[in-house]
């Protein structure tokens, strides 16, 4: 049980270490902070001049690319970096987020290698 | 083929196992749950990890997300038919959070704390209270709060009335705060929400308030439910559920003593449900119509009705079955479902709150 209690331990140390981290970057992964911020927002993807449709948008990231997101933006904006340095690098995307945190006005937000 | 039948009566039964038939109970419930909100479809290959190196394994398509399938649905299969529980519930909730690694498109809070509660689950046993779910808890509160605590967002009320007024349209909220100046009430539900979470962070970690905390929880929860008609993903269930590792079941044989020409029904539903044989029901002609006799305390009627259902791990499957069926039957029908919801919900945490001080209970 010793060993078991300490592992256990040790995982829930690792979860308040995440919401201390969480204090110090705008993604909220692991630190229990949900349904926090309330987002409208849209994702427009240009490749080569052609612009995704919603469809398209959404099955690259396998996320949602418009409407409420009830987490933090940034992790929207987290996953489409990453996709856009890793699996997109080739593509040269030009991705626009517009979007509107809890009411204020509209924000851009741009990815463009 | 007995031993088929008798093998299949596992998924019911939740003694003689090393972990606390309550904490079992959770493992089995949460497995189901995430089963039914397509956690198989969900394990894939990596896609957008948290750990870059995971990325490997799209070298080989299909071998990562196969072998998490293979090994989600054998650990699942033996937590529901009790083989090896404390491993298999451990295995579960790993591979649910390695699927949560490997893909930060569904990284939801509602399948984080199913994986959180089986991997912890897996680390307890039978003979301590369940300890590091307590924590657990807390940590999940500890952690809303502060994330709210910090928003001025959610001091200003922006927050609130952008979820509650914009994006959903609630129109109690938006009737409510048209008696109210500009934001004051999104403001009020603000604060209520923080410190509510705040409190339950604190007061969970002692025996003293754990059950009023319990309680905080879900009248705090129902209500946010009741308010916005939405479950945030499935994280209200499986809250619910966690909740269940709360509820000590005792270990030794419960004695009822019913009134048998008024309850012989309600004895023959028990004796259905009660798949360990744990109750012993014995009839009397006393002035009390139930009797249960369990933890050392002999209680009566309501109340020992309502220990009883807790009693009765069962009760639970069935609740789950219930609102699983409901929600398929009526998907269409979404307004009929919520209101089934409330008055069912509502009924039932109305008939257990410990507010009713009639004396029925003696040690």
């Amino acid at each position: 049980m010793k060993v078991r209690g300490f592992i256990g331990v040790v995982f829930l140390v690792l979860q308040l270490i995440s919401i201390g981290y969480a204090r110090f970057i705008p993604e909220r992964f692991f630190c229990w902070g949900p349904y926090d911020e309330h987002t409208q927002f849209e994702v427009t993807v240009t490749i080569d001049g052609k612009t995704l449709s919603s469809e398209e948008t959404e099955n690259r990231y396998r996320y949602k690319m418009n409407g409420w997101e009830q987490r933090s933006i940034y992790n929207i904006k987290s996953l489409i970096s990453q996709y856009e340095r890793t699996y997109g690098k080739d593509d040269d995307a030009d991705v626009l987020m517009i979007y509107s945190k809890n009411g204020h006005p509209e924000e851009k937000w741009r990815f463009k290698p | 083929m007995k031993q088929v039948w008798s093998f299949i009566l596992r998924l019911f039964q939740f003694e003689g196992t090393k972990l606390h038939p309550n904490v079992l109970l959770m493992c089995k419930l949460l497995v189901i749950l995430m089963t039914a909100h397509h956690m198989f479809a969900k394990i894939d290959d990596p896609h957008i990890p948290f750990i870059s190196a995971l990325d490997w394994f799209n070298n080989y398509p299909g071998v990562f997300k196969y072998s998490l399938r293979i090994l989600y649905g054998c650990s699942a299969f033996a937590v529901l038919f009790n083989i090896k529980v404390r491993t298999a519930s451990i295995v579960t909730g790993l591979v649910v959070l390695l699927a949560i690694l490997a893909s930060k498109p569904i990284f939801y809070n509602h399948l984080f704390i199913c994986a959180c509660a089986l991997f912890l689950a897996g680390l307890t046993n039978d003979k301590e209270p369940p300890y590091l779910l307590i924590y657990q808890l807390s940590i999940v509160y500890f952690g809303a709060s502060l994330n709210k605590f910090l928003q001025a967002d959610w001091w200003s009320g922006a927050f609130m009335d952008t979820w509650l007024g914009t994006a959903r349209e609630n129109p109690v909220y938006l009737y409510v705060a048209d008696f109210f100046p500009e934001m004051v009430l999104a403001q009020i539900l603000s604060c209520i929400a923080m410190f509510t979470e705040f409190a339950i962070a604190i007061l969970i970690l002692f025996k003293r308030t754990r059950t009023l905390t319990l309680w905080f929880i879900i009248i705090f929860h129902l209500t946010l439910y009741s308010l916005t008609a939405f479950r945030f993903g499935h994280f209200i269930e499986s809250l619910a559920i966690v909740l269940l590792a709360f509820v000590n079941i005792p270990k030794s044989e419960l004695t009822i003593h019913y009134r048998k020409k008024s309850l012989s029904g309600i004895k023959r539903l028990f004796n259905f449900l009660d798949v360990d044989k744990k109750q012993k029901w014995i009839p009397t002609e006393d002035n009390n119509w139930l009797r249960l006799e369990a933890h050392g305390k002999t209680l009566y009627n309501h109340k020992a009705l309502k220990d009883l259902l807790l009693y009765t791990p069962n009760f639970f499957m069935c609740l789950l079955f219930v609102d699983m069926a409901s929600y398929v039957i009526l998907y269409n029908h979404r307004t009929l479902l919520f209101i089934l919801n409330m008055m069912v919900i509502w009924s039932v945490v109305v008939y257990f709150l410990p507010i009713w001080s009639k004396k029925s209970s003696a040690n």
